[in-house]
């Protein structure tokens, strides 16, 4: 089976390797924004290194188009998001339409209200997770 | 640290350091800080943030939730400064709400103000608390779900 994992840096990122123990027997990639932290794992770790929007968008851009093209041609059995924004509200509609079945964590970091792109994304999320009681 | 005007912040831990003689190492990420009487990285790797962290007896942080993972599950006082402090145009900054729970359950200190940094060390340090119990109720569904799903028993569906 294979495991596809989108996160954002820093603390997304941390919340994916959180659930590590879940996705790491099966046959994974993860698509991640460009950082030190993640530039390391891809030593070890099978990932896609995607430049952030807020440093450059053509080179975003590029990096978005990249990963439609990896979803689309690995077409894997389940996607996993611990937030990773634009790339989540372009990946989640295509992944739906292959079939995949797919799985968002709202962040632990969002408290009081769904994020911006968990309220777009979990129309498209077989399961839609969150941390916080008060959210459910 | 994230892109927020820190420099306030690390300028008042350097200050910590010259008075107290603690060792005090920073991650300034872009913002050119350099430290005279502390330790001053960019960027750290897993590897290099954990022997960081395995380290510490006190982290001081922006209340973002990786840092604060890694303080609770270290089981070490955490002094966590939301983003809205020193980016007060902030609207909508969850980093408190998450910051007011850490506190609430007795392992970390808010500080709202940064002239309130030291004093927010001070209690942080004075705090008791249990070994942290991790929550592995996410994991443990996740393992079952995947499971289910590789042995076929799961289709795409409406979110439930």
């Amino acid at each position: 089976m294979k495991v596809e994992l989108l996160c954002s840096w820093g603390g997304h990122l941390q919340e994916m390797l959180e659930i590590q123990e879940a996705w790491s027997r099966y046959d994974h990639e993860i698509i991640t924004y460009e950082s030190e932290r993640a530039r390391a794992m891809s030593d070890t770790e099978p990932m896609l290194i995607v430049y952030p929007p807020w440093k450059s968008i053509p080179r975003f851009l590029w990096g978005l188009a990249k990963s439609v093209v990896h979803v689309v041609f690995d077409r894997p059995d389940v996607l996993i998001s611990t937030g990773m924004g634009w790339v989540d509200i372009v990946i989640f509609p295509i992944c739906k339409i292959l079939g995949t079945y797919t799985i968002y964590i709202e962040s632990g970091g969002n408290v009081d209200y769904i994020s911006g792109t968990g309220n777009f994304v979990r129309r498209f999320a077989d399961r839609f997770l969150v941390r916080w009681e008060g959210l459910a | 640290m994230n892109d927020a005007p820190w420099n306030g912040l690390f300028s008042r831990m350097d200050d910590y350091a010259a008075r107290t003689g603690e060792e005090v190492i920073m991650q300034v990420g872009n913002t050119g800080f350099e430290g005279k009487h502390t330790e001053c990285f960019k960027f750290g790797t897993n590897d290099s943030m954990k022997a960081i962290y395995d380290r510490a007896d006190l982290i001081v942080c922006h209340a973002g939730l990786g840092t604060i993972l890694n303080a609770l599950e270290r089981n070490i006082p955490v002094v966590m400064i939301p983003r809205v402090v020193v980016v007060p145009e902030l609207t909508r900054d969850q980093q408190g709400a998450v910051a007011e729970k850490v506190e609430k359950i007795g392992r970390g200190v808010v500080v709202n103000d940064l002239d309130d940094v030291f004093e927010g060390i001070e209690k942080a340090r004075a705090l008791e608390f249990p070994p942290y119990k991790r929550d592995d109720s996410l994991v443990r569904f996740l393992i079952d779900l995947l499971a289910e799903i590789d042995a076929g028993h799961m289709k795409t569906e409406k979110r439930r």
